[in-house]
This record gives structure tokens, sequence and C-alpha cells, in this order.
């Protein structure tokens, strides 16, 4: 079944494409260990790198998690110094360290490479840094941003060097990001559910335990109480539908630029790309799952 | 994870060599074996556990062990259900039971769960709910035969499914228990199973959240508690989850508590669902932490 599984998720992205991502197998014979292709979101630190990244998948997926790894050299509070990547959504629920994150932001079957890439996406905005994998980059975020900054650009640089020997286009502007998605879109009519699912987890990301994290960091979260505020009106609110959730994800803050115009610029990108990708109004309630 | 010094890699490994050692050591569902093999196992035990195996061997006969990675409830309540309605169940329990698991993926979808990430789920358990109630395999939705998956195009005038004469032959009474069998000794397609029905189960808590909210601790919601609890795998069952599961499905199930606890040397029959009308009463043996398959002498 993990097999099936596999292949029916790698025929599904091959000819869907998440935004951001190139997904292909290391190997023909091996369904269970893909390369996977990360492009920079754009009006990001990250934008026009390419990062790529190894996938393994356990012989009993999806009822266990995968696990990622980038090969790509990459500056982030939640990436290994080894490359491996530490986000919550690949570790099933349980009460181990990483608590304070929300169960609906954990491994289960239903999860898929999808909803891990979307993730991905969120954490390169957005790094969680209440469970740091790598602290110095964790510290550097919180107090130096310009330094951090830096060290991204240069690793940008260099990635972009090996794009270039290895003939791959990075997608610069909003435009060329959503392309691929977007000519899948005009063509086919089961789209419906992948925006669907886009909407539901772009901004579903693992970061929902701001509040860990207001020492040193004031300047940068500039809706935090209203975020927690929000966070807690989810958590009461059983039955609140995903429009308002969407909503609150999408009011929280994108930490990566230090002043308030960048910031809504930002933000209004984010936006634009979401309005862009997800053409389809329908609400999905997941989100309270 | 940050003051770890393990990664998630060391942590995969290790969870999946676990795994594979408890496989190797104890099959997901084994052949039926006489309930005295339980009293040779306990025959040190001289406490009023022993008394309630007893108590137990007096009324039922043999049990099916069912491997102990804290799905062992699904499993066993899913494979006896299965064998029930195979062979005890009336003509108009197997039609309900097939016509229920074919309207179960709308019901989840509803509830908010996104289809195709529960398609292969709801797929294996229609299988086997087919197998068992005489009805014909569903096509499949994909053709995997060239190892790319194809969307299979069906035909919108097709009949619907016809059920088999009620009750089948014995001799296909056996064939298909022989292959729900493999089904369930085959650990990727009974994970699929032993998954949908815990997708079933949350799926009614979430149905009838204000009714379980009054059981759930921690100051969970609802859904949290699914989450946490009944969309993942491997997380023991509680009472509430057998509550769930026997009322989603509307099949009654029985099962016999053993323990040490020396208040009594009978064991402790409770039933759920006992007026369900999908199929006969399940029975389940349930020692501290594990159920395994009972069946009545």
């Amino acid at each position: 079944m993990s097999a099936k599984a596999l292949a029916s998720e790698l025929t599904e992205y091959q000819k869907h494409p998440v935004d951001g991502f190139d997904v292909s197998l290391v190997d023909d014979s091996n369904l269970y260990d893909w390369r996977i292709g990360i492009f920079g979101p754009p009006k990001t630190p990250y934008a026009g790198g390419y990062f790529k990244a190894r996938v393994n998948f356990p012989k009993d997926y999806p009822y266990s998690p995968p696990s990622i790894r980038f090969e790509t050299e990459l500056w982030h509070p939640n990436i290994f110094k080894t490359g491996e990547l530490c986000i919550s959504i690949l570790h099933p629920p349980g009460d181990d360290p990483m608590s304070g994150e929300r169960p609906e932001e954990r491994w289960n079957p239903t999860q898929n490479v999808r909803t891990i890439l979307l993730s991905v996406i969120s954490l390169l905005n957005e790094p969680n840094t209440s469970s740091p994998a790598n602290i110095d980059a964790s510290v550097m975020f919180m107090k130096n941003l310009t330094e951090y900054r830096r060290i991204v650009s240069a690793q940008v640089r260099a990635s972009q060097e090996i794009a270039r020997q290895e003939g791959v286009a990075i997608p610069t502007s909003v435009e060329e990001y959503t392309q691929r998605s977007r000519q899948q879109m005009e063509r086919t009519k089961q789209d419906e559910e992948d925006a669907v699912d886009f909407e539901n987890n772009y901004y579903d990301d693992d970061d929902d335990d701001d509040d860990g994290f207001d020492d040193g960091f004031d300047d940068y979260v500039v809706e935090d109480d209203d975020s927690a505020l929000m966070d807690t009106d989810a958590d009461e609110e059983e039955n609140n539908n995903k429009t308002a959730q969407t909503q609150t994800q999408m009011a929280k803050p994108i930490l990566l630029d230090s002043s308030d115009a960048p910031l809504k610029q930002t933000r209004s990108a984010a936006l634009d790309l979401a309005s862009k990708l997800s053409s389809v109004t329908h609400v999905d309630s997941r989100g309270d799952a | 994870m940050a003051s770890s010094a393990y990664s998630d890699f060391d942590v995969i490994a290790q969870e999946e060599r676990v795994r594979d050692e408890i496989a190797a050591s104890s099959e997901l569902v084994s052949d039926p074996l006489p309930t005295s093999v339980l009293l040779d196992e306990y025959k040190e035990n001289k406490d009023a556990f022993r008394d309630k195996l007893k108590d137990v061997t007096s009324k039922y006969d043999s049990f099916r062990r069912v491997r102990g990675d804290g799905n062992c409830f699904y499993r066993a309540f899913g494979f006896a259900l299965l064998q029930q309605i195979l062979h005890r169940g009336t003509e108009e329990q197997a039609r309900k039971l097939y016509q229920q698991a074919v309207a179960s993926k709308a019901l989840l979808v509803a509830q908010g769960y996104t289809e195709y990430t529960i398609e292969d789920f709801y797929d294996s358990y229609v299988e086997v709910i087919a197998l068992a109630t005489g009805f014909p395999k569903p096509p499949a939705a994909y053709d995997y035969s060239t190892g790319i998956p194809v969307p299979v195009q069906q035909d919108a005038n097709s009949e619907p499914p016809k059920q088999l004469p009620w009750p089948l032959t014995a001799q296909e009474r056996a064939l298909r228990e022989s292959n729900l069998l493999a089904i369930f000794r085959d650990d990727p397609v009974a994970s699929a199973v032993v998954y949908y029905l815990r997708l079933l189960t949350a799926g009614h808590f979430k149905t009838n959240a204000e009714f379980f909210q009054g059981f759930i601790e921690d100051g969970l919601t609802v859904s949290e508690f699914c989450a946490r609890e009944v969309e993942v795998m491997a997380r023991e069952c509680e009472q509430v989850h057998i509550v769930a599961l026997s009322a989603a499905l509307d099949v009654p199930v029985r099962v016999v508590y053993t323990d040490s606890s020396d208040s009594t040397s009978q064991a402790t029959e409770i039933n759920f669902q006992e007026e369900g009308t999908a199929a006969p009463t399940v029975s389940l043996l349930y020692r501290p932490g594990h159920y395994d398959i009972l069946y009545a002498r």
C-alpha cells in the first residue's frame, strides 16, 4: 500500500505541481526516496533561491511520517546543521518536547507530501524559534536579523549558481511562481480539490505558539497580541468555520521583514498569492479538526 | 527536539526496528486457539485474574490473538465484525453494513476530511466489507498495472452492485473468510482498514461532539481529542472509543473484562450498542491494555 500511495502521490504532483516545488525520484526504481527542489518564496529573504532536499519515506507510510533532509546548505532555526528539517507536521502528536504545537499540525495518515510542502513554505517564512534545531541560527534570527539575512542571501546566491549549472530556471516573480499550477487549473476541473487543500494548509503553519518568543522580538512581532487572542478564540470555538480561521492565520505577521512597510508588502504578496491560487471559495472545516 | 541528541532519522530507524521486532514475534491476527491456552499462560497466577479467565473459558471456547501494537481494538473489532456478518449475519444486516460503508466517505467529507486524503483507506474498507457481505468487489478507482496509477473510467450506466443470494454457501463463506484473513495479515491493507475504522470513530465523535465532550478530559475539544487519540495509528482506545465506533456502525459489541481486582471472580461483560442492527454481536476479550477476539461456545 505504501508503494501504491506513493506512486499515486508522485503522479499527482507531476500532474498538479505544488507551487514552488519540483518533485522527482532520486532513483526511478525506488519510490521511497524523493528529491524535492524548493524555490524560495517571492518577497522573502529566500526569494530566488533553489534548495534541494531528500524526502525519505518509511515502509509503513502514510501511517508513519517521512523525514526530510536538505542537501543545500540552509541557515534556518528549524533546520539542523546536518540538513535535517525539524517541523511539527513530521511528528505524530504525543507527549514530547514539541509541546505547545496543536495536534492538527502533527503527522497523521491523512497528511501527505503536499501538506508537508506547504508547511515547509510556511516555515521558511516564519521560523519556529520555540523549538529550534539550529540554536545559533535561532539566536541570530532573534538578536541579529541583519546578519541572519546576510547569511541567507549568500546561500541563496550559492544556490542560484548550482541551479544555473543544472539548467534549472528559478521563478522570481509571484506570477512565475504560481504559473505552473495556474496553467493546470485552466486545464482541469479537478483542481478544485487542490486549491481547497492549498487554502487549507498554506497558512496552516506549525507556529501557533508565538507567545514563546516575546523577548527581544517585539520589533518584528507586530500583531503578536492579536494573533494570540485569535488563537484562544479558535481553541474555544469548537465550530468556528474555516474562513475565520484562515483570516486568523493570514493576520499573523510574516516575521522576516524588519520594518512595517516591507512587512505589509510581504503580507499583501502572500494574500495575493493565495487569491491567485484559490479561485475556489469552498470552505473546508478541517482546520479545527 | 533541540536538546535531544537524537535526530528524526535515528528516531524513525529505532521505531522501525521496534515495529519489526513486534511483527516478527506475533501475527496481526492469529488462527483460532482454545481458550484453555489462556489458563496455561497464566498458570502461575493464583489471583482473581485466573478465576476470571476460568469464567471466560466456561462461556467462550476459542479466541484469536491480535497483535498488541496500539491498534488491537480496531483490528480485533474489524476482523470479528466481518466474520460475524459473513457466518451469522442476516441478509438485511449484510446489506445495511455494505450500504453504510459505501455512504461513509461522504459523511466523513461532510465532517471536514479532504476526500482524496481518505480515499485509499475507504477503498480498502469497502473491499473487505464487500467480501463479507456478499457484494462484488467495487471497481478500483485507479489501475496500477503499469506501476503508474491511471484513473479508471467508471461506466455511468453500469448496474448497481448485486448481492449474492444470501446466506452464502458454506464453500463461498470459507473462501471469503480465508481471503479476509489473508487481507488482515497483509500489513498495508490491514492498516488501511484499521485506519478507516479510526476515521469512522473520529467522525462519530465529531458528529456527536456535544454528547462526547463530557467524556473528554484535559480540557481538550472533541476535535483535538480526535487529532491526538483517534486519527493517529497506535494510540490505544478507551471505552469511549468503543461507544463511538459501535454506535457509528450500529454494531453490538460485547467486551469481556478480566483483571486481577478481587472484588469478583467473574469476568465483567459490558455490552455496547446492545440493540445494534447492522451485525450480530462482536465479542472481544479484554486483558489490561489489550483486546483479542472471543468466540462463544
